[in-house]
């Protein structure tokens, strides 16, 4: 969704129309869920927050102003905030290996055990980096946020989030064992590494 | 392998594909899941764009009123707009919580909290209570015949469940009034048809203890207290007080005000009408109100308002 349809569509919602906040929620509520699922340990946590941001989008609609700031950014803002509230109201640990993988019927079960055992490791990987370096990961990549995005959700500098953006690659990149310039292999001795291959998912509807 | 040829570029490739293939298998969300948070999200979107367009008109109407009494200048739009503007957001701000409360279904756990607000919010005056009471049968009604083209048996039995609760509050609030009891009598005569339809619609051959069998039951059971109630409606019209042509001089019979609740029928609300009736007096010796459908000068029951808190 280009910037001047989404602007039309926050300028019709907060107008009252009901059918473009629609709109906006199907745009923005797989990457809001992804952002918030990476963060509680429950499906049906993820759930209740993520309608819970959009409910309080709607309750502040009428203040928000573009005057620089995207609406993804706000959106996210909005979607860390209730994270925190929540983490800190329930003491919830984050659980990246609690989540089930959701399989490909139509690989074998060696290819789905290899995958869930690569899935694993990145999750060991994420829960490795630090708060922020973590939380940057999650937006660039998990809700799909631009760089200016992440820093307005994040209230941080542009130049920040690319910094920790950097640290947390390099800090990814020696947890999965990804070196620059070589092709990893396992050794019979050493615990098995992961292998530098195109993944692909296909998710049962 | 990644397209890439520089090695850093490859290993942040390889890095964005794994974190893809993870978001993609351990945190997207299921279609069943996206479609209960869209379905909940546009019930409150649709309730914050009625909100938006009453205020609209609301502000259209403040806009085009009548200039203030007294040579005042009339407020300007922009003046009122912005506070206006505040305060209706704050009261969709202070209702937001409770808006999943308020559109809650039969099928809902929040149906019960909902129904007990409605009882909390019930107009005192009697006659705006008695129809907000209406109002709530044909939403109970409405609600379990929904049920019933969704195939739901439980929330229509829940919804019947609260349809009875609510004929027997009405029927405590409705008074002694002929005319309002008259009134109860055929909407209630109404719903029996409605119901009497509803449950010749429901399916008999079921197995025991399920959905289908709480909703024959539930059915029947409605059916059953509506008619019951009819019958009590139509005896109490026969001890009702018609109300008189002109009301009689030496008291005032101050209307229903004192029987608002239902508790006080009979000899109690003759008492209470005749007492109130006395303190209400106008200066010509009259009632505040007559004690039946007749309100002179239109000004309800009452002089002065004689409603009991519940």
């Amino acid at each position: 969704m280009d910037d001047a349809t989404l602007d039309r569509l926050v300028a019709d919602a907060q107008a009252g129309n009901a059918g473009a906040f629609g709109a906006i929620f199907d745009a923005y509520a797989g990457p809001i869920y992804r952002f918030i699922a990476s963060r509680v340990s429950r499906p049906s946590d993820a759930e209740d927050l993520t309608q819970l941001v959009f409910v309080k989008a709607l309750e502040a609609l009428p203040r928000y102003e573009a005057r620089g700031v995207p609406f993804g950014a706000w959106l996210f803002r909005l979607a860390r905030n209730a994270v925190i509230d929540q983490v800190r109201t329930r003491r919830s640990h984050l659980s990246l290996l609690a989540a089930a993988t959701r399989e490909n019927d139509e690989a074998g079960p060696e290819a789905r055990a290899a995958l869930r055992d690569d899935l694993d490791r990145v999750a060991v990987a994420l829960r490795e980096l630090t708060e922020d370096q973590r939380e940057v990961i999650e937006l660039r990549f998990f809700a799909g946020l631009s760089v200016l995005e992440v820093a307005e959700a994040m209230g941080r500098q542009e130049g920040t989030v690319r910094g920790l953006q950097f640290r947390a690659i390099a800090a990814l990149r020696r947890s999965l064992q990804i070196e620059v310039g070589t092709v990893p292999e396992s050794t019979p001795a050493g615990p098995p590494t992961l292998q530098p291959v195109r993944v692909t998912v296909q998710v049962r509807a | 392998m990644s397209a890439y040829q520089h090695p850093e570029l490859r290993a942040l490739d390889q890095i964005e594909d794994l974190l893809e293939a993870y978001a993609g298998a351990r945190l997207a969300p299921a279609g069943p899941a996206l479609r209960r948070m869209r379905g909940a999200v546009m019930a409150e979107a649709k309730v914050f764009a009625r909100g938006v367009t009453t205020e609209r008109r609301r502000l259209e109407r403040a806009a085009a009123g009548p200039r203030v009494a007294f040579g005042l200048p009339r407020p300007s739009m922009r003046s009122l707009a912005r506070p206006a503007f505040a305060l209706g957001f704050a009261g969709l701000l202070a209702l937001g919580t409770g808006t999943a409360i308020t559109t809650a279904s039969p099928g809902s756990v929040l149906f019960g909290a909902r129904v007990a607000l409605e009882d909390i919010f019930l107009p005192v005056q009697i006659d705006a209570r008695f129809a907000s009471h209406e109002q709530h049968l044909d939403e109970r009604l409405a609600e379990a015949q929904a049920a019933a083209a969704d195939g739901d048996g439980d929330a229509l039995a829940v919804a019947l469940t609260a349809y009875q609760d609510e004929i027997d509050e009405t029927y405590a609030d409705v008074g002694d009034d002929f005319d309002r009891l008259d009134h109860f009598e055929s909407v209630l005569e109404k719903h029996v048809a409605t119901l009497t339809e509803l449950s010749g619609r429901l399916p008999v051959s079921d197995a025991p203890g399920n959905g289908g069998d709480h909703a024959r039951a539930a059915s029947a059971t409605a059916v059953t207290k509506t008619r019951e109630t009819v019958a009590k409606v139509k005896e109490k019209k026969g001890h009702a007080d018609v109300r008189p042509a002109t009301p009689p001089s030496h008291a005032g019979q101050g209307g229903d005000a004192g029987e608002g609740h239902g508790r006080n029928g009979g000899w109690s609300g003759w008492w209470n009408r005749w007492s109130n009736g006395w303190w209400n007096r106008d200066r010509n010796g009259n009632g505040g109100g007559s004690g039946g459908g007749h309100r002179p000068g239109g000004g309800g029951y009452g002089g002065v308002s004689q409603e009991t808190d519940r």
